[in-house]
């Protein structure tokens, strides 16, 4: 729902997860469990720690959110 | 626009195809998901659904899949069980599965390709051959496994011209002429080996091997400690090249289909 309504909000990945999920550091130092969207794997963009990154975080609960686009170096 | 309203389900959402390949579900004027249907350069449809909450991905992918015609694509990573069965239960089936390896730079010790045969660095192979050569290796897999079997490629391709960037490949030269090549990028910090292919009157000589261990080798000198490769689970030489020069598998990516009606 990238640019749809979500609150969006660049972070840090610190860890990839199991499942497919990673944890993103936001700039307040909040982290949040996260899983890639569908635009960024089905154009099989690899996420690893330390990539800077776009989250949409889930009005539902605002500790899960979906990764939207991971920035360049 | 078309909208369905599902009353069944935790959250009932409302679905509406904004456009052709976009369909958006709605909570109440909520987002709670989305589902993309996008075409590859081979023409292949590939789908994709962002969604809080199962109930609402189910509803998605029905909506999708009732719309759209058949055949069609998407990927999940495979560790990731709830989309896998998402979509399973959606109707699709595995078609293929294609292993991420972590490949470690320093593997890569003197590089000496098979002899008569000499390696371009990326940066320097001349763009004529190099097209030439992308294009016959093409033809070579097409009219023998396929290309859809190889790993997807997701940027367009104008005028079916799909060298990119010509500057991004590595080629391996025997007798003046362009007989394999391999494509890295490096978006981050993790280069990804994407495409490693030889002529076929020129295989099983180790020219495949050269040019990988080239460009570990190019990658290592630059401080570069791993790359990412994938490969088709069917494909034994690509397995035993990647296997053989200490890579190891780190993930896998299913391809799933649905097939006619």
């Amino acid at each position: 729902m990238a640019g749809k309504g979500g609150i969006e909000v660049e972070g840090t990945v610190v860890e990839c997860l199991r499942d497919a999920r990673f944890t993103v550091e936001l700039p307040n130092g909040h982290h949040v469990l996260a899983h890639i969207s569908g635009k960024i794997r089905k154009n099989f963009i690899k996420i690893v720690p330390y990539d800077r990154v776009l989250v949409e975080l889930s009005p539902y609960d605002l500790d899960r959110g979906r990764i939207l686009f991971r920035y360049r170096n | 626009m078309d909208t369905v309203r599902f009353t069944e389900g935790e959250p009932a959402v409302s679905i509406t195809r904004v456009e052709p390949g976009l369909w958006q579900a709605s909570d109440d004027g909520r987002p709670a998901g989305r589902g993309e249907a996008t075409t590859r350069p081979d023409g292949r449809v590939f789908l994709s659904v962002d969604a809080w909450h199962r109930s609402v991905f189910d509803q998605l992918a029905r909506e999708m899949l009732a719309t759209l015609p058949d055949p069609l694509h998407t990927v999940v990573d495979e560790t990731d069980r709830e989309l896998l069965d998402g979509w399973q239960q959606a109707g699709l089936t595995i078609r293929r599965r294609e292993w991420e390896y972590v490949v470690p730079t320093r593997a890569a010790g003197p590089v000496v390709p098979p002899p008569g045969v000499a390696i371009v660095p990326a940066g320097s192979a001349e763009e004529g051959p190099l097209r030439e050569l992308d294009r016959v290796v093409r033809a070579e897999v097409e009219a023998t496994v396929g290309w859809s079997e190889m790993p997807a490629e997701v940027l367009p391709h104008p005028a079916g011209d799909t060298v990119v960037d010509p500057s991004k490949y590595a080629v391996a030269v025997e007798d003046g002429e362009y007989v394999g090549l391999i494509r890295v990028v490096q978006v981050t910090r993790l280069p990804r080996i994407g495409l490693v292919a030889v002529r076929a009157d020129r295989q099983r000589r180790g020219i495949a091997r050269g040019l990988v261990m080239h460009t570990l080798d190019v990658l290592h000198r630059a401080g570069i400690k791993t790359a990412s490769a994938e490969v088709n689970e069917a494909n034994a030489a690509a397995t035993a090249l990647f296997e053989g020069i200490g890579a190891r598998r780190a993930n896998s990516t299913v391809e799933l289909m649905r097939h006619g009606r």
